[in-house]
């Protein structure tokens, strides 16, 4: 944001007001700026494949485009956006409930099973290599991690951490109190470290950081 | 601080938003307990993988379809009203049912229409057309008629034709019951008219609240009051059915009548019979048919009624002439003076014929 206030390109707020005004070039703009985060988002949120994601993405900028009359440029734009994501991931998630939860527990056995056994082929080799395998990994667990998070704890984890957005923010997309974001969050910090610990990477990671 | 505590502050300190007076506290205890600095540590490796974590970037296809949706979005806030109207769905069904009420509404019922003044024109033709004693309707009313009736006039309905022969052969059994209910009833119809007229206030002032009371009334009234003429010709034709009750001699009468009419003369004549009959007489004439010619024109005077002065005046000339020519000079004088009587315009002629006649019988005398 700061750096695109630095080149002079308008805010997201300024470019909603010039779309609401009849400027398409302003759409596209946001557009640029914010499809990949949304993008991110959805996937985070309601783990499909990335067509499934695009529709969602889509019908979300749909009702950008649908509501821009309703939109008030003193609230922030990022706000209103992430709302309308939020909302259409969590009416998704009611849907696919039953599917979600029968198709959810299988991968999360497997995964905590496997797990061990990859960080032992993992450490034999090379360092470079290691790495790269090892962050494979843990996103392999951190993805498996949060998506065994509430709903709740979820969303606010993938809004304060992967789309940045402040914890004000947060609580008004939410619609919660900012102390109650802060716990959840706190919550889901200690959910993922307790995956990432039955994953045995914390362990590994004590065991080489002792060393 | 105990670990619960930093807890409580672990999010405030990862995300930088923990209070000063706190800092403080959170470095010693983390210094302190190796499980919360371990905790710490756990929390900055998670966000680092998480920031390290590659996401897939939305397709150009979907990107470029919301541009374009956009676009026509835009585009639609510049259409004026009307052309939304005209395009949409709404219009044409609106319209349609609008025509057809449109349609309906001018046309659809011109036939058929049922206001208050039709009503009042239908029950006038039912007065009118029906003996009242059979008017339909007025289920009290008529029992109450008819009963006063017969308690004036005698029984009434004993004379309808209840025991009417049946309709077996449609028009003409009908006429056939509408000369006999004709003949039989007339008289006492129209006495029941009268009657009505005077007791009319009594018999219906206790039906007058009804609406088909009063339209009856006002039928009656019309009727009442209206065809004086109509009982006057229906009291002709009583007079006249009265002498024979069948058609038949109805017809046998209207015949005497004409002969009667005849027998004054026996022929009839019209202006082209004297034109005919003095176009003859002048062609005779002239043939030299004096004889003939004469007696033509003599038939044609004695004719009744006369012909008129000119073919009067014609034949008096034509007779003066041959006559003259006969030498049967009293004839020819005396038609000639007849001549001079009748005809203005001839009579200097004529007293110049009678006087040369005059003047040839003297000679002839001398």
């Amino acid at each position: 944001m700061t750096d695109l206030a630095e080149k002079k390109e308008p805010t997201d707020e300024e470019a909603m007001a010039r779309f609401q005004n009849g400027d398409v070039g302003a759409f596209d703009f946001l557009l640029h700026q914010h499809s990949a985060a949304i993008l991110r988002f959805i996937m985070n949120m309601v783990t499909v494949n990335k067509s499934n994601a695009e529709d969602l993405l889509q019908e979300i900028f749909m009702k950008v485009i649908e509501n821009r009359k309703k939109y008030d440029s003193n609230r922030k734009f990022t706000t209103w956006l992430y709302t309308m994501a939020r909302n259409r991931c969590i009416d998704y998630l009611k849907a696919e409930k039953h599917r979600r939860y029968s198709s959810l527990d299988a991968p999360l056995n497997s995964e905590t099973s496997d797990g061990p056994v990859k960080l032992e082929i993992v450490r034999s080799k090379e360092k470079n290599q290691e790495e790269k395998m090892m962050n494979k990994e843990i996103r392999a667990i951190l993805n498996t991690g949060v998506e065994n998070l509430k709903e709740e704890f979820r969303e606010v984890f993938l809004l304060r951490e992967i789309e940045s957005l402040s914890l004000k923010e947060i609580a008004d997309i939410t619609n919660v109190p900012i102390g109650t974001v802060k716990s959840r969050l706190r919550y889901a910090y200690l959910n993922l470290r307790e995956i990432f610990i039955q994953a045995g990477y914390f362990e590994e990671g004590q065991i080489a950081k002792g060393v | 601080m105990n670990c619960e505590k930093f807890e409580e502050l672990l999010i405030d300190f990862i995300e930088g938003e923990i209070e000063p007076s706190d800092i403080e506290l959170v470095k010693k205890h983390l210094a302190a307990c190796q499980n919360c600095s371990k905790k710490v540590d756990e929390f900055k490796e998670i966000r680092k993988v998480i920031n390290g974590d590659t996401h897939p970037e939305p397709s150009p296809e979907i990107l470029a379809r919301l541009s374009r949706i956009a676009r026509e979005e835009l585009e639609k806030d510049n259409v004026p009203f009307w052309r939304k109207w005209f395009y949409s769905p709404i219009l044409v069904p609106v319209l349609s049912t609008g025509l057809a009420l449109f349609i309906w509404i001018s046309n659809g019922q011109k036939d058929v229409e049922y206001g208050p003044d039709d009503a009042i024109y239908s029950t006038k033709v039912m007065a009118k057309k029906m003996p009242m004693a059979q008017e339909p309707n007025f289920p009290g009313v008529r029992e109450e008629a008819v009963s006063n009736l017969e308690s004036n006039q005698g029984p009434l309905l004993s004379e309808e034709p209840v025991s009417a022969p049946p309709l077996a052969s449609g028009k003409k059994s009908r006429i056939e019951e509408g000369t006999t209910a004709r003949s039989g009833e007339p008289a006492p119809a129209k006495e029941m008219i009268a009657g009505r007229g005077v007791k009319e206030d009594h018999e219906y002032s206790r039906h007058r609240d009804e609406f088909s009371d009063k339209l009856e009334a006002k039928a009656i009234e019309e009727r009442a009051s209206e065809p004086k003429i109509e009982a006057e010709e229906e009291a002709f034709e009583v007079g006249s059915l009265a002498k024979g009750r069948s058609g038949e001699t109805e017809v046998q009468g209207f015949q005497e009548v004409k002969q009667r009419s005849n027998i004054p003369t026996s022929y009839t004549y019209t202006e082209t019979t004297y034109k005919d009959k003095l176009d003859l007489g002048l062609k005779q004439q002239k043939e030299g048919n004096c004889e003939a010619s004469i007696k033509t024109n003599e038939e044609l005077l004695n004719l009744t009624p006369p012909p008129t002065d000119p073919v009067k005046g014609k034949a008096y000339l034509s007779l003066g002439e041959c006559y003259e020519q006969m030498g049967e000079w009293e004839k020819a004088v005396s038609n000639y003076k007849n001549l001079e009587e009748i005809s203005p315009e001839q009579a200097a002629f004529a007293v110049e014929k009678i006087e040369y006649i005059r003047r040839q019988t003297r000679l002839l005398k001398q």
